[in-house]
Order: structure tokens, then C-alpha cells, then sequence
């Protein structure tokens, strides 16, 4: 039975990133914690990516790569994108490799957008993309989605907010933090809305392999209507676990893509070509890797929605991704107290839906990136506290 | 050539008829190949903390120290190669960025104090001859840029003059590079004192690019070493190690800037590639020994060159070892030809902003170094 406690004192907020890495340094101080916050999976770099890499270590010094990246990279991303999505790029003018999925949000926005121009944003999202807009000085003007819609994009609210400032669509599918996947319909109304008022689409593919219950993902620049006005992002790093290798890409029409290129010069230059290898070996290498993490996630996402069912909480749709993004207002609490305190008492972190925004402050993300051992010991020590909480 | 120069043994020098890229290509030393293949082993493929692994901050203060410069750990970012470090330095202390993106919460009060300083609105201030990187990297976000005039009496470096003319106009940031990428000059200890008390008197930032410091023979004074507190130090690790490709660099930024370039570091890119952090800690093991043969052996090849040319005054003469610069004018055109038709590649000056200007790295393969010296002695003579 749980003992009944008082509720904590709303907690001082920092915001955004800031918010994020705090909470992170407070988690590394404990032992015991467990991380159920970032999106860092688990799971080993499967051994025959670390094997080609260590092969590439091996061969010791190799020239430079072209900032667009390796010829080889370029072609095997290709393949992908035409296996995985269904989208025709040629590789030698219309794939830039990038330093993971950060850096390709990063040169896109910067890319696209110049101050003072409008891109129209469904939120919540990752809040990566608030600083990237914020860098180029140009204006993120939300879209919001409702948790009681499955956080799915309202065309209509698109088309509503579009002025004559308004120069891109970000779709981000599925999505960062909301799980929920852009339905195909959806997509295609999308991309009428993009091309009738002449919109660059940023479309954001990065969890497109971890699709649940049936979802179904449609990639944006696979409609013949919206390849030439699409920038595609992905990377590597969530469906071959290897965040730390920093290895992503950007596709699109040549045009576009020789302007980022430009920009991509200008940031940082090529991508490491130890980075490169182990992107090869990923994507050229045998899938069962994925298919097997897709199983493993399927599994730990049961977990999570039933402990944040018996909590209390809602979570719209979760069709995709590594995480639930849950309503916890049956606490009374906003998210940044309540994260607090679960953290402060229990040592699990998960990530306060304030930091994706301040209208976000009655919901939680909690990924599904832990062993599932780890897993239900952390949401049942979580729980504990909700649930005294809430007596 | 000079048969008594320290030689490396030929398997470690790879690539050597690559003279355009400033420094001598050589193999990746063992102990960094190990450090990666270990860290593999070890599972260090996730992301790493934001500045960087604290092995490699650590080896990079060290570094610093070696330079004369005392900095904490909690001071150095580690990033994705050079670039990344120069574009870090230069776009993440200009106040607009500053407003928006790290102007959050408690950090405000923190920033100001020294993002204040510079304005969006004011030009950012660059050598007229500097390596393309830094006018890369301030294009990205259109920044005001304002250009301070070289001289041929500093090696193509700008004037003190020209620094003070850039700080006098309104420029709050400027950018320098010791030593000049082109030519090889670095500024002097009195001159660097000028700077710094320019700097400090105009209430103004530099941006403080050392990447081939390692390559200066005799002294070398780092602008950090007198105005610590108005530098970002930036910089490549480790030249001369054959890392070229797989990119890693640093900033050492002043502490109350440490936060700021720090958020930014992770919106560009969260971090840099683990497994090659690691890799990179690996290599300063044997930094300073393999460094310094090959400076031995830089130094010895240039000098060799510099008899057969004396008196020549289109050559430049730097304290930096790796580069030799010559003044051509109009037959600048011919020695790229001539160099690119005996399969070597120079760089052309025009892409620093010093067109007639040649620039061809030091080749510590003295067969190779031989065969470019005699295509150049063709076209000063």
C-alpha cells in the first residue's frame, strides 16, 4: 500500500537543452541510476560494424575525405534511402554525409533559412530544432498537436498558419518526442500543402525502421510531386546503436544539396572517415541487426506503456520511436517537479515534457533504452513514488 | 638534400607527394590504432559527454601548458576536426547567438558578461590572406566581416596597425592565426603583447588559430599565454599524425565562455566521434617524440631549399617549419603547373586572398622533397 506524502514544491526550471543535461549530470551522481531520458540506445554496436571499423583503424592513415563524404558512404546511403524509403537520389550530387542526425538538422536549417523566415513546426519536437532555427534567425512558428489526437498533424492547422514568410515544413515522423507516426494520408495532404505554397519539406526520418502496431511511414520525398522540394534526413545512430560514432546523412535534389554541401564546409568540414567506415559497414551489412532491435524495443515498449497505464498517465499514439511521451496531469503536478522528485527519491530519470516546451509541462518522454530488467525495476521504483504521490 | 637529418623510418611516411595539405602525411602511430581498436572493445560507442572525453581535455591542456598557456580541463572542447573548432569559436561568441539560444534561465547572467561585448551588428574582423576555413565558417550565419591588411614584412600576417585600424572601426571579434597557414609567420612575443593589449583596451575577443603551432621552430607564443581571459585557442590534433581524415580538434575557450561554446558544440553535433577521441588520446602518447623527429626532419629539408633560393625575396621565410610560401606574382600559374604536371599538389593563393602566392608543405621525404624543390628552383631562377 502506498504511504501517502506531500506533494513537492514546484521546482525552479531551466528550459530546453539546458534542462536536459542538468537533470542528466544530477542522474551520473547516483550509483544506482538508471537513464529512461536519452535517447542513447543500449544495445552494442553490432560486432561486424565494429569489426569493419577496427579494419579501417587498422589500415592506419587514409586521405581525407570529400566534405560530401566517401564515394563508397555516398552510394551505400543511396541504396538505403531507395530500400528503406523508396526515395532516388544520385549519390555523387544529392547525399551529404553528416556528423550523425544533429548535424543534418543543423545544416538544413541553415541551409533553408534565412532571418526572419518562417518555417512552420509541429510540436512538441526535438528541441534540437528550436536551436537551430533560433541560430539561423529565423522564426519557428508551432503547429500544436493534441495528445487526445494521438499527436497527429492537423493539415488544416498547416495551412492556417502559412504567410508569406512561411519557406519550410518540418515533418518529423515518427515523431521526437510524441512517438506518433505521420499517417500517409496525412503525408500527401502535407506535401499538397508544401508544393501548392512553394515550401521546402524538412522531413525527419531518423526512427523511420521502429514502426509498432501496424503504422506505416511514408517518406515524403518518395512522392514524385515532393522530391525536388524535400530535404531527408537519418542517420545511423538509432537503428545500428552507434550515437557516439557520429554518422548521418542529407538527401535531396542536387541544387539543395550543393548549398549545403557549402554549408557543411563551412561548420566542420568532412565527417571522420573512421565514422564513414563504420556507416559502410552498417549500412551495406547484414539488417538482422535492426530487425532484432525493432523486436527487442517492441517488447520493452509493452513494458512501458503498461507501467505508465498503471500510473495513470495517457500517451495519445506511440506508433513509433524509441519512447512514450505521457500525460501526467493526474499528479497535479508539472513535469519538472515531478521528474525531480522521482529522480531525487529514486534515482530514474525520465525527461520532463517541459523541456520540448513550456505548454509541455504535464508530460514525460521515457525511452525505451535500458535492458528490460533494468527497465521494470525502473518504472516500478518509479511507480512507487507516482502512485504514493497520487494516494 | 641534408643526409643527417633524423629520418622516419619509410613506413611511416604515407601519401608524401601530397603537398597541399600543409602538413606532411604520415601514418597513424600505434599507440592511437590501439587506443580505437580498445575503445571499440571497451563499448565506448555511445556519445560522449559534450566538450569531449576528459583523457583528451586532459591531454589538450597539457598541450596548451607545453605552449606556455595554463588552462583547466573544464576549459577545452573537443570537436570534429579544425573546422568545427574555428566555426565553434568564431559563430559562438557574437551576441545574437548568445540572445537566443544561450540566453536561457540562469545562464543569462553568466553569458552577457562577455557576450555582450560583441554585437551582431558590429564586422567581425579577419586577415585579408587567411585560410578559407574562417571565411567558411562565418558565411554560414552572413556575419559582417571587415578585413585587416597583411604586410610582406609579417609574412602575409596582418599588421598590428591593421588589428588596431579593425579594432578602431567597431570590431569586436577579430580572428588571427599564428602561424599563418599560408606562409608559415607567427607574430613575435612583443607582438603578440600588442595584441593583447589592444584586445584588452578595445574590450574585445580574439579568435586564436594555432593549428600548425607544433611545426614552429624555436619560440612560439600563443595569444592565451597573456590574454587567457579574451581568447578561444583553436587548433587540430595532432599534426603530423596522420589524423588529417579522421577529424578532431579543439577549442580552449575562456572560462566564462566555456558554457556557451559548449551548448552550441551540442547543437552542432552533440559530440565527437567517440571511438576517435579515444583514438586521439592514444596518439599524444607518442605526440611529442614523433613530432619532433619530424620537425627535425621538416626543418632540415627547408633549409636545404632555402640555400638553393637565398637571396631570392620572393621566397617567404616563417618560423613555422611544415610550409614555404613564394611570392611568384604572375608565374605563380607556371609553378602550379609545372608542380601539378611532376604529380605534386601546391596550393594556390588565390583561395587565402594572396593571389601570385604559392604554398607547398615541407615533405620529410627527402627524395620527394628533392624532386618539388627542383620543379621550384625551375621557377624562382
Amino acid at each position: 500500500m502506498a504511504e501517502r506524502r506531500d506533494k513537492p514544491a514546484p521546482t525552479p526550471k531551466k528550459r530546453g537543452t539546458d534542462l536536459l543535461y542538468s537533470l542528466i549530470a544530477q542522474a551520473r551522481q547516483y550509483d544506482d541510476a538508471v537513464i529512461l531520458g536519452r535517447g542513447d540506445p543500449d544495445l552494442d554496436t553490432p560486432s561486424h560494424i565494429v569489426a569493419a571499423a577496427n579494419a579501417a583503424i587498422e589500415a592506419g592513415y587514409e586521405t581525407g575525405s570529400p566534405v560530401a563524404g566517401l564515394d563508397e558512404l555516398r552510394e551505400a546511403i543511396a541504396r538505403r534511402v531507395k530500400r528503406v524509403n523508396n526515395i532516388d537520389v544520385d549519390p555523387e550530387t544529392e547525399v551529404v554525409v553528416t556528423n550523425g542526425g544533429q548535424e543534418a538538422i543543423f545544416l538544413i536549417v541553415n541551409t533553408l533559412l534565412s532571418p526572419g523566415d518562417e518555417i512552420i513546426v509541429p510540436v512538441p519536437t526535438y528541441n534540437s530544432y528550436n536551436d537551430a532555427i533560433s541560430f539561423a534567425g529565423a522564426v519557428m512558428v508551432d503547429v500544436p498537436t493534441r495528445v487526445d489526437e494521438g499527436f497527429h498533424i492537423d493539415p488544416d492547422r498547416v495551412r492556417a498558419a502559412i504567410t508569406d514568410r512561411t519557406k519550410s515544413l518540418l515533418m518529423v515522423s515518427p515523431n521526437n518526442p510524441t512517438a506518433s507516426v505521420i499517417a500517409p494520408a496525412t503525408v500527401r495532404e502535407l506535401v499538397k500543402i508544401a508544393v501548392e505554397n512553394r515550401l521546402t519539406i524538412i522531413a525527419d526520418d531518423i526512427y523511420d525502421q521502429f514502426l509498432y502496431d501496424g503504422a506505416v511511414h511514408l517518406s515524403p520525398a518518395s512522392l514524385s510531386e515532393a522530391r525536388e522540394c524535400t530535404l531527408t534526413l537519418n542517420s545511423v545512430s538509432k537503428a545500428y546503436a552507434m550515437t557516439g560514432w557520429r554518422a548521418g546523412w542529407v538527401v535531396g535534389p542536387a541544387d539543395l544539396m550543393k548549398r549545403l554541401a557549402a554549408v557543411k564546409a563551412g561548420v566542420s568540414g568532412p565527417t571522420s572517415v573512421i565514422a564513414q567506415r563504420g556507416a559502410i559497414a552498417a549500412l551495406n551489412g547484414p539488417q538482422d541487426c535492426v530487425r532484432e532491435a525493432h523486436e527487442i524495443y517492441e517488447r520493452r515498449r509493452q513494458i512501458v506503456l503498461s507501467a505508465l497505464g498503471d500510473m495513470g498517465f495517457t500517451c495519445g499514439l506511440p506508433e513509433g520511436g524509441q519512447f512514450a511521451f505521457a500525460d501526467i496531469s493526474s499528479t497535479g503536478l508539472d513535469s519538472v517537479t515531478l521528474v525531480k522528485h522521482v529522480l531525487d527519491k529514486t534515482h530514474v530519470l525520465i525527461y520532463p515534457g517541459f523541456a520540448f516546451g513550456q505548454e509541455w509541462e504535464s508530460f514525460i518522454r521515457v525511452t525505451f533504452l535500458q535492458p528490460e530488467e533494468v527497465l521494470r525495476d525502473a518504472l516500478e521504483r518509479a511507480k512507487h513514488e507516482v502512485l504514493t504521490l497520487q494516494a | 638534400m641534408n643526409g643527417n637529418a633524423i629520418a622516419l623510418s619509410p613506413d611511416e611516411i604515407i601519401g608524401s607527394t601530397d603537398v597541399g595539405i600543409g602538413y606532411p602525411s604520415t601514418d597513424v602511430p600505434r599507440s592511437a590504432r590501439s587506443a580505437a581498436v580498445d575503445a571499440l572493445e571497451r563499448k565506448q560507442t555511445h556519445y560522449a559527454g559534450v566538450p569531449g572525453i576528459d583523457p583528451l581535455r586532459q591531454a589538450v591542456a597539457d598541450f596548451m601548458s607545453d605552449l606556455g598557456v595554463r588552462v583547466l580541463v573544464e576549459q577545452v572542447i573537443v570537436t570534429g576536426g579544425g573546422q568545427e573548432a574555428r566555426f565553434l569559436a568564431l559563430q559562438g561568441m557574437i551576441r545574437h547567438y548568445s540572445d537566443t539560444l544561450f540566453a536561457r534561465g540562469d545562464r543569462k547572467a553568466r553569458y552577457l558578461a562577455v557576450y555582450d561585448i560583441v554585437e551582431e551588428s558590429l564586422p567581425v574582423a579577419i586577415p585579408a590572406v587567411v585560410a578559407p576555413g574562417a571565411r567558411a565558417a562565418l558565411a554560414v550565419r552572413e556575419r559582417r566581416v571587415t578585413t585587416m591588411p597583411v604586410d610582406r614584412s609579417t609574412g602575409l600576417l596582418p599588421t598590428i596597425d591593421g588589428i588596431e585600424q579593425a579594432l578602431e572601426g567597431g570590431s569586436r571579434l577579430i580572428y588571427l592565426e599564428s602561424p599563418s597557414q599560408l606562409t608559415g609567420f607567427t607574430y613575435t612575443l612583443e607582438q603578440v603583447a600588442r595584441i593583447a593589449d589592444l584586445v584588452e583596451a578595445h574590450d574585445a575577443l580574439c579568435v586564436w588559430d594555432q593549428s600548425t603551432a607544433p611545426s614552429v621552430v624555436g619560440e612560439y607564443v600563443s595569444l592565451a599565454s597573456v590574454a587567457a581571459d579574451r581568447t578561444a585557442t583553436v587548433g587540430e590534433l595532432w599534426p603530423g599524425l596522420g589524423l588529417e581524415s579522421w577529424q578532431i580538434g579543439y577549442v580552449v575557450a575562456p572560462a566564462a565562455c566555456v558554457e556557451g561554446l559548449a551548448a552550441l558544440k551540442q547543437v552542432l553535433s552533440i559530440c565527437t566521434s567517440t571511438p576517435v577521441q579515444w583514438a586521439a588520446v592514444g596518439a599524444h602518447e607518442v605526440f611529442g617524440e614523433r613530432h619532433s623527429v619530424l620537425l627535425t626532419k621538416m626543418d632540415s629539408a627547408r633549409r636545404d631549399v632555402l640555400e638553393a633560393v637565398v637571396g631570392d625575396e620572393r621566397v617567404l621565410v616563417g618560423e613555422a617549419a611544415n610550409v614555404l610560401a613564394l611570392n611568384l606574382g604572375d608565374g605563380a600559374a607556371v609553378a602550379l603547373q609545372r608542380l601539378s604536371d611532376a604529380g605534386f599538389a601546391a596550393v594556390d593563393g588565390t583561395s587565402f586572398g594572396a593571389p601570385g602566392v604559392v604554398r607547398v608543405a615541407v615533405s620529410p621525404d627527402e627524395q620527394v622533397a628533392e624532386a618539388v624543390y627542383s620543379v621550384l628552383r625551375g621557377v624562382t631562377s
